[in-house]
């Protein structure tokens, strides 16, 4: 009897986690009961910029049902976080930031003492002149941080720019602005922390890094990291944003002076107020083409407003330098990419690290070219394109998986062979093109990955990884992947998922690096424990283990596919000799740094590639813009459930259709969901998804990722087709109803 | 801080006329909470009772009475979408109904809640604008009925006292010859309140227009007619030229109410295209 497993690499199976959450079963940390459990909230900074001369919390600490006020003074460790640079304190002390900084928190019985509690803190302030804009920044004397406005500067250098722009027939020169932008979760950023079993201080959070969140813990209280528990609860979204410590540290603060169970949930308004945007940039660009139509030079300069924080300014401003260029072939490149404090609220991960901004300005000057020239839009991106033994403009060379070209044939096939669009009396019809590369995993730093797999003594599996799934369905693309290398089916996997305590550490969910890195070490955990079931078969059976091979939960010989064992009866036999079948996995992709000056190095291990088309239509009268399709095309190396890849195609191209023509955090304005509009269902195009699989040599079963890449190239598509509808490009985001009928009247007049 | 207060619920119109009289400015009106609750999480609602009429039988209905249609406050914009005397009586009224928010917030929204909200974007207001709607007001021991247009003082502020609810809103049905548009413009296609919005009705004559109503939402400090552009458009056999014409007398009847604003450089010209093309859909001529 044979049984034909289900949920290997390759099928399109549901999410694991998908009946639990539709049956409403899936717990989200604002779900979590407890006995006798505490209620926080946390006092907020009204000043963009102050230095704190005295916080008196007498009043508030005897207002009723208030156990405790905490302050800066509280905190027994480090007062300080980021995950890459140290500027963030838990609790403000010398100084507020931006309006939103946390100053203090009160714990109480009710969330409503709690919230009365904090309206009786008096916080005497000695205000200083705020900075909201980046330029000022550099040229202020005012510092934001002692160290300095400038948080960080990535420069690149290839070749010879003057030489290039010399050796160029046409020579362009634009600026493109972005605007902040609020992720916009469903979930509000909540948590509740208790005392486990175990005597350890435990905090159960919506977050996409759980290790992470525990480091800062450990830190910030001055303890041993044994004493110190993290979880990843059912997370309703991050985009980038819960990369940060939100509620963690502030639950674990009260819980160790209170030993009781604290929780915390942010409201809609203090999750707008108090979390990271993504970076407004400041992107100026010198483009030089030869009159055949290459790419001869670039002088790129970028300047981001990462507001209050540092977050991971450092890493989207190193991210943009690296793919300013675009996925395109350039012998002489210069960047300056700069991130500048502010007083703006501060500006994080957002799904993409600052490539859906710079895709937006090399695709908006891709097109311009290609106008200047008489060119093909297509054409100018094939003719440019990366391809197998490309040097990129830090001097990596591209060895596999380059499905750059094969994205923009598809893409231009499918076009082809699809209706086009005809305008409807009084309205504009436009085509624009979006192509992108974006760099899996972090850029040229280490950023491992480890896993455990394991059977127990009755042949169960159990997968163990640090791994946050935030609904982008990683828990269900490990569990395939580890399905398909130990040859059982999905619902054989046990998953134990994001909890300090008994995983370990995957790293961040973020920079589309889950499948590909993690992918990596659950398969290496897996196909270690494997071959350990393989050598005790082989010691019971007496065959050589290279003669016998795992399938559908059985060992079965190598030569005729009889069976010959369980799985159970191996793993019965092991365990009753006091063996346990444990294996790790580790990966860590093969990068190098890039060097300080010139910024050449090989920053990532794999690249995605991607390539969308946008029709859109426009009303000249009004700026109303309709996005009518988009046609996707995506390099992903391997879909290992291709459902879950659409699904993200899906999912990019409606929020890219929200950055590219509504969504505008403005600080001080925006304060909910009432004045900050992202699409709705009737908002959002018909996609038509392609997968395109140019397989990855050092990727889990040829996998790469797309979770970002599923964003990036719809702006500059929708940008590109508004442009070639209106023949007047804009060139700040989002493209609102107010700039569009600017543009409009600006090529009615001329 | 949420704002707190204590809640009522009475069963009866008289005996909400009756603590409305009572309370005065203390009290405040619930129907579907869309609006109030967004002032409740902002803790701005002053009153000390939320008087919640969802109950009052005698403020549900919508009736046809001869030339007539009458609607009860509490008929909720999904009532309004689904009424066969909207549809067929004052279907204007019908889609600007159908643009409200989302599904969720037309059936739990009311006709009565948004009038009296007097928010400029409220698109149900310039329906009822054109269809030349009466609003009756009652309280204890008496009622006044005073024309859509007369209950509005500025952006958010109204005619109506304390103790006084909205019974009743009334317009003469139009079908035979009439035909009408509602035209939202938005920030996104659904859940989004109109940066401006269009209501036109127009009764046709032959190839002439005999009459031709224009309102345009978030465009003037209160609720009016575009009186200008209309009598441009009376007795006119319709063209392309007079709508250009009257498309434009409508913009700059807006700038002339509201004065030149941070906002005039984009509702200048969009109004313009917005009121055009809704006179193209009623008096059926293309560009
Ligand atoms: C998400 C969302 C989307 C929305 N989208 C739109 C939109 O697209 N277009 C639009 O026009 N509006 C929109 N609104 C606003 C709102 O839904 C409407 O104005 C709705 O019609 C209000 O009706 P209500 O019954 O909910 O009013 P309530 O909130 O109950 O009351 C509103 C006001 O009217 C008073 N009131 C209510 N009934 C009476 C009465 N019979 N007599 C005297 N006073 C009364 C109340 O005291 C209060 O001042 C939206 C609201 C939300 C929350």
């Amino acid at each position: 009897m044979t049984m034909v497993v289900k949920g290997k690499v390759g099928e399109s199976i549901p999410r694991v986690d998908a009946l639990d959450k539709v049956l409403g079963k899936a717990r989200f940390a604002a779900d979590l009961k407890m006995e006798g459990l505490l209620y926080m909230k946390v006092l907020r900074s009204d000043r963009p910029h102050a230095r704190i001369k005295d916080i008196r919390t007498e009043k508030a600490e005897q207002m009723p049902g208030v156990v405790r006020i905490f302050t800066h003074k509280d905190i027994p460790g480090k007062n300080r976080t980021g995950i890459i640079n140290k500027d963030h304190p838990v609790l403000a002390d010398e100084k507020v930031r931006f309006i939103g900084d946390a100053i203090a928190l009160a714990v109480a019985h009710t969330e409503k003492q709690a919230e009365q509690a904090i309206g009786e803190i008096r916080v005497e302030y000695e205000d200083l002149p705020p900075i909201f804009d980046p330029q000022e920044a550099l040229r202020s004397a005012t510092l934001i941080h002692e160290k300095g406005n400038l948080l960080y500067e990535r420069d690149i250098t290839k070749g010879d720019v003057e030489q290039g722009f010399a050796e160029s027939d046409i020579v362009i020169q634009r600026t493109y602005l972005t605007s902040m932008v609020e992720h916009t979760y469903l979930e509000p950023d909540a948590g509740v922390a208790w005392i486990d079993d175990e005597g350890r201080i435990t905090v159960c959070a919506s977050t996409q890094n759980p290790h992470y969140d525990h480091h800062e813990i450990v830190t910030s209280l001055a303890l041993d990291p044994s004493q110190v528990r993290s979880i990843q609860a059912t997370t309703g979204g991050g985009f980038g944003s819960k990369l940060d410590v939100t509620v963690q540290c502030f639950l674990a603060l009260a819980v160790y002076y209170l030993r009781r169970p604290v929780r915390l949930v942010y409201t809609r308004e203090e999750a707008y107020l108090a979390t990271a945007k993504r970076h407004p940039l400041i992107m100026k660009y010198r483009t030089g083409v030869h009159r055949d139509g290459r790419l001869m030079a670039m002088d790129i300069d970028i300047l981001g407003d990462t507001g209050a924080y540092g977050s991971y300014g450092i890493a989207v401003a190193g991210r943009a330098a690296v793919h300013a260029t675009g996925p395109y072939r350039v012998p002489n490149v210069l960047v300056r990419s700069r991130m500048a404090y502010t007083n703006h609220p501060f500006c994080g991960a957002m799904r993409g690290f600052g490539v859906p901004q710079v895709a937006f300005a090399h695709e908006s000057q891709m097109d311009i070219l290609a106008e200047e020239l008489g060119m093909d839009p297509f054409e100018i991106r094939l003719l440019n394109a990366f391809d197998r033994g490309s040097e990129t403009a830090t001097g990596q060379i591209l060895k596999e998986s380059v499905g750059m070209r094969e994205c923009l044939r598809r893409v231009r096939k499918q076009r082809d062979e699809m209706q086009k669009v005809s305008a409807i009396p009084g309205k504009l019809v436009g085509m624009g093109i979006g192509a992108m590369w974006y760099g899996i995993g972090n850029t040229g730093v280490k950023n491992p990955s480890s896993a455990c797999a394991e059977l127990d003594h009755e042949g169960r599996f159990t997968l163990y990884t640090g791994a946050a799934d935030i609904g982008q369905g990683s828990s269900t693309v490990l569990s395939q992947i580890a399905a398909s290398e130990m040859g059982i089916g999905i619902e054989d996997i046990r998953l134990i998922r994001g909890d300090t305590a008994l995983t370990p550490d995957a790293g961040a969910t973020s920079a589309s690096r889950q499948t590909y890195i993690s992918g990596n070490a659950v398969r290496e955990a897996t196909g270690n424990l494997r071959k350990s079931v393989l050598a005790e078969a082989s010691r019971f059976l007496e065959i050589p283990p290279q003669e016998l091979t795992m399938e559908d939960g059985l060992v079965k010989s190598m030569k005729d596919g009889e069976i010959l064992t369980t799985l159970e009866e191996v793993t019965a036999r092991s365990y009753s000799e006091g063996k346990q079948l444990r294996a790790e996995g580790f990966f860590d992709p093969p990068t190098t740094n890039l060097n300080p000056e010139t910024g050449q190095g090989i920053p990532y291990a794999t690249y995605a590639f991607a390539c969308h088309v946008a029709d859109v239509q426009v009303d000249p009268n009004t700026g109303e813009v309709d996005v009518l399709r988009v046609v996707a095309a995506h390099d992903v190396g391997k879909a290992v459930n291709p459902s879950n890849v659409v699904g993200q195609i899906a999912s990019g191209v409606a929020m890219g259709t929200g950055f590219a023509l509504m969504e505008e955090f403005v600080p001080g304005q925006t304060r909910s969901m009432r004045q900050y509009l992202i699409p709705t269902v009737k908002d959002v195009p018909v996609v038509i998804p392609i997968i395109v699989e140019d397989p990855e040599p050092t990727g889990p079963f040829g996998a790469k990722g797309v979770g970002e890449p599923a964003l990036i190239p719809t702006a500059p598509a929708i940008l590109n087709a508004l442009a070639q509808a209106l023949g007047e490009r804009i060139y700040h985001l989002p493209a609102s109803l107010e700039r569009v009928l600017k543009a409009c009247r600006r090529e009615g007049s001329s | 801080m949420r704002s707190e207060f204590s809640y009522i619920c009475p069963k009866s119109l008289k005996e909400a006329l009756e603590i409305l009289t009572d309370y005065g400015k203390r009290a405040r009106v619930i129907a579907g909470g869309t609006d109030l609750m967004t002032e409740i999480r902002e803790g701005k609602l002053e009153a000390e009772l939320l008087v919640d009429i969802t109950r009052v039988p005698e403020l549900r209905f919508i009736r046809e009475e001869g030339n007539q249609t009458s609607l009860g406050p509490l008929t909720t914009h999904a009532e309004l979408v689904s009424s066969m005397p909207i549809m067929r009586g004052a279907p204007v009224l019908g889609r600007a109904a159908h643009s409200v928010g989302s599904v969720q917030i037309r059936n739990i929204g009311t006709i009565g809640g948004n009038i009296v909200n007097a928010s400029p974007a409220a698109d149900t207001t310039p329906a009822l604008v054109v269809l030349g709607a009466q609003v009756v007001l009652e309280r204890r021991g008496g009622e006044r009925t005073l024309p859509i247009t007369d209950l509005y003082l500025a952006p958010y502020r109204t005619v109506i006292k304390p103790q006084e609810l909205v019974t009743k809103i009334t317009f003469d049905k139009v079908s035979n010859g009439w035909s009408s548009s509602f035209i939202k413009l938005a920030r996104r296609k659904a859940l989004a309140i109109a940066r401006m919005n269009v209501a036109v009705l127009a009764k046709m004559e032959g190839k002439r227009a005999k009459e031709v109503r224009i309102s345009v939402g978030s465009s003037t400090p209160t609720p009016c007619r575009m009186e200008k552009a209309e009598a441009l458009l009376k007795g006119t056999v319709p063209s392309a030229a007079i709508i250009e014409e009257a498309s434009q007398a409508v913009a700059q009847e807006m700038v002339e109410r509201s004065g030149v604003r941070s906002s005039t450089g984009y509702k200048r010209p969009a109004v313009q295209g917005l009121v055009k093309r809704a006179l193209q859909e009623v008096l059926a001529i293309n560009q």
